[in-house]
């Protein structure tokens, strides 16, 4: 059975400015305490579409399982400053996504992760013209 | 490796039809089986097909399989232009047994390709390589595309986001792409993108 994460944002629409302060929370259920060795949550932006895939983080943690973090499911916080670029875009051929992703390391078998998307900024005057 | 994101609502992205994310399509079951059971009986061999046949995605499925039979694999990719295999010094040479793929080996001078498969037959190593045209292998596997099996695929891509691409529109592009299989999704990739925005700019 797989994990399940909960990720929230303080903007329930999910919708930032470029410099803003972001703040996640993000926490780890239906899964034993002792099954997950790591967690790793990033603020990262992806690009699809036609050509080669890029991606960018921006901020990133990691906490292991320890002496001091023995259940790793707890909600955890951090917040982060966005950056000014790149900005969230819906093109024909490109598209950049911006998303908090949260990756658990199990002790057994493949990670499993979890992303939410938000978007950063608009790209204000731009229209694409259909062929 | 980039994970696949969901996010990519356009299901002809580059991040679904990536050779490494598609197992490559046989036309019977059971071929891959044989494909490989002809592959280590020959001792290596080579995968012919022009630009688009599927090659690339051919050897990733070839590899996995070699792979899950337990054998050592090492693949290369070779680029437009690059007449050699740059190998790092410290890097350990492939152990006898193991599998050696080059993708692209027509880039390769031909000297350099014959000295490869001469250090390959020397070290007991299986050379597997992908190319344009035919060289001295033992054993060769010719592609070909068929428009029923590119119709098949974009199906299976369509599948999570409904038929925006239709077979008909598959095998028109298919011609018009003489069966180039990469240039027939970029093309499906565009009319996704045109008739899903034109319906979201429908009012109503």
């Amino acid at each position: 059975m797989e994990p399940l994460v909960s990720i929230m944002l303080c903007d329930p629409h999910r919708h930032y400015r470029p410099g803003q302060r972001m703040r996640c929370s993000y926490q780890v259920d239906a899964i034993a305490a002792d099954a997950i060795q790591a967690v790793e949550a990033s603020i990262m932006w992806l690009s699809s579409g036609k050509g080669d895939e890029e991606m960018g983080i921006h901020e990133f943690h990691r906490r292991t399982r320890d002496d001091q973090n023995t259940d790793l499911r707890m909600l955890h916080q951090f917040d982060t400053s966005l950056p000014n670029s790149p900005l969230s875009f819906e093109g024909t051929i490109l598209k950049i996504h911006w998303v908090v992703r949260v990756k658990i390391f199990l002790k057994e078998g493949q990670p499993y992760s979890r992303d939410l998307s938000f978007q950063l900024g608009s790209v204000a005057g731009f229209r694409e013209q259909l062929p | 490796m980039i994970q696949p994101s969901r996010l990519a609502a356009n299901p002809f992205s580059t991040c679904w039809i990536r050779p490494d994310r598609q197992a490559y399509r046989f036309t019977r079951p059971g071929q891959l089986g044989q494909l490989v059971e002809h592959l280590v009986r020959a001792g290596g061999g080579q995968v012919v097909g022009p630009h688009g046949a599927g090659k690339s995605t051919l050897l990733f499925t070839l590899q996995e399989e070699l792979v899950g039979r337990g054998y050592q694999v090492i693949r290369i990719q070779l680029h437009a232009g690059q007449r050699s295999l740059a190998t790092r010094r410290e890097s350990q040479p492939p152990a006898a047994g193991s599998w050696l793929i080059i993708d692209g080996f027509e880039q390769l001078a031909a000297w350099r390709r014959w000295k490869l498969a001469w250090q390959c037959r020397r070290s007991r190593i299986h050379l597997l390589v992908s190319s344009h045209r035919c060289h001295r292998f033992p054993f060769t596997w010719q592609m070909s595309p068929r428009p029923e099996v590119a119709c098949e695929l974009v199906d299976q891509l369509q599948q999570g986001s409904g038929t925006v691409v239709s077979s008909q529109d598959v095998k028109r592009l298919f011609r018009e792409h003489d069966g180039n299989m990469r240039e027939l999704l970029f093309a499906c990739y565009d009319l996704f993108e045109i008739r899903t925005r034109r319906q979201s700019a429908r009012p109503g």
